[in-house]
């Protein structure tokens, strides 16, 4: 049976609630465009702690190079609608 | 209480002068430029020296000979922070300096306005082990007594954190700037988190040290012979210390604590300075 594809919005969602439970940020920063060092100011030690939380919390594995990769809000949804809608083996 | 009370707080300025003598005041900063060479020369062979005896007396497995070298230090910047001001270029007040003695280790931070605060701070406290630019560490004159030292990196990015919480529940003090480097143009740059998640990690209390130098000099991309009018009247004010635990509980996550603690001291700063620069 086929899992139900879970939605970007759905994704988004979940992603707003660890970036304003965990780093205290407001809804209304939390703009798909907003960059998460320059707009968020998240720092280095924010985005390790960050990708620990969104692995909780999505029970999914971000890995190292995947993290450096993410620039915006909107790259870690796509990353993860990507990671959570593949096909699992 | 503070140790040398007599501040200067009259100022000289050009335009206030009823009889200005360029002629003589240009002498006078010709001279006050050679005084200044003349310490950062001395600075260069003190460092020679500093190594010199570095290599001859600290001995032993490596955390001894590391407060060995950073005492040695101490000395060393005690006599450079002496000879500064025996050279007229400065005078040093410490207000509330008995706050800096305590029995366990502590994080000492300080904002950063001219080159020679790590100076001033490191002749203060006889051990502490504070974070050096990758520069500084690649100088020839001070890569050994940097190494023997155990001196950190400030290019280790996350681990830093690690490394300076690790010193901490060695029991050994640590001094950092927050700003990560120095202060723009004599006023405050914006914090980075680091302090507060060392703290926040080792538990340890933050002593904040708050200096002001006036009239402003050796600032960041100032040159050297670009000195003041007049000597520089440094003051470090020590400030009461704060307990990280008291920004940690369990509904609080990690990074909301450090964010809180360092929007806290970045307060801190603008209110202890906020005097300091409206005087000036």
């Amino acid at each position: 049976m086929t899992q139900p594809e879970v939605s970007k919005e759905e994704i988004f969602k979940r992603l707003r609630d660890v970036l304003v439970d965990g780093f205290e940020l407001r809804d209304e920063q939390l703009v798909p465009t907003a960059r998460l060092v320059e707009d968020l100011e998240l720092d280095s030690l924010d985005l390790v702690d960050f990708a620990v939380r969104l692995e909780q919390h999505v029970d999914l594995e971000i890995a190292e190079d995947e993290l450096k990769a993410i620039k915006t809000v909107q790259d870690i949804v796509d990353l993860l609608y990507q990671k959570l809608n593949a096909p699992r083996s | 209480m503070t140790v040398t009370s007599e501040v200067a707080t009259t100022r000289v300025s050009s335009h206030t002068a009823p009889h200005p003598r360029p002629s003589w005041s240009r002498a006078d900063r010709g001279w006050r430029a050679l005084r200044t060479g003349l310490a950062f020369v001395s600075f260069g062979v003190g460092a020679l020296v500093v190594a010199a005896l570095v290599r001859l007396f600290a001995r032993g497995p490596a955390a001894r000979r590391q407060v060995q070298t950073q005492r040695i230090v101490h000395r060393a910047f005690q006599f450079f922070a002496w000879w500064m001001a025996r050279l007229g270029l400065l005078r040093v007040s410490w207000v509330d300096v008995e706050r800096l003695r305590r029995s366990g280790p502590c994080l000492f931070i300080a904002n950063h306005p001219t080159l020679i605060d790590v100076v001033l701070l490191l002749a203060r406290v006889p051990q502490a082990d504070c974070i050096v630019k990758t520069a500084a560490r690649r100088n020839p004159l001070m890569h050994s007594i940097v190494s023997a030292a155990g001196y950190l990196a400030n290019d280790e990015g996350d681990a830093l954190v690690d490394a300076c919480a690790g010193r901490l529940a060695e029991g050994r003090s640590v001094v950092l700037f927050p700003e990560g480097t120095r202060s723009p143009g004599g006023g405050l740059g914006r914090f980075q988190r680091g302090a507060a998640h060392i703290a926040l990690k080792s538990g340890c209390p933050i002593v904040p040290i708050v200096i002001t130098c006036r009239p402003p000099t050796l600032l960041k991309g100032q040159r050297w012979h670009d000195v003041p009018d007049r000597r520089a009247e440094y003051v470090l004010r020590v400030v009461g210390p704060i307990d990280p635990a008291r920004y940690l509980n369990a509904e609080t996550p990690l990074p909301v604590a450090a964010r809180r603690l360092t929007a806290d001291l970045q307060t801190l700063y603008e209110r202890g300075l906020g005097g300091a620069h409206e005087e000036h």
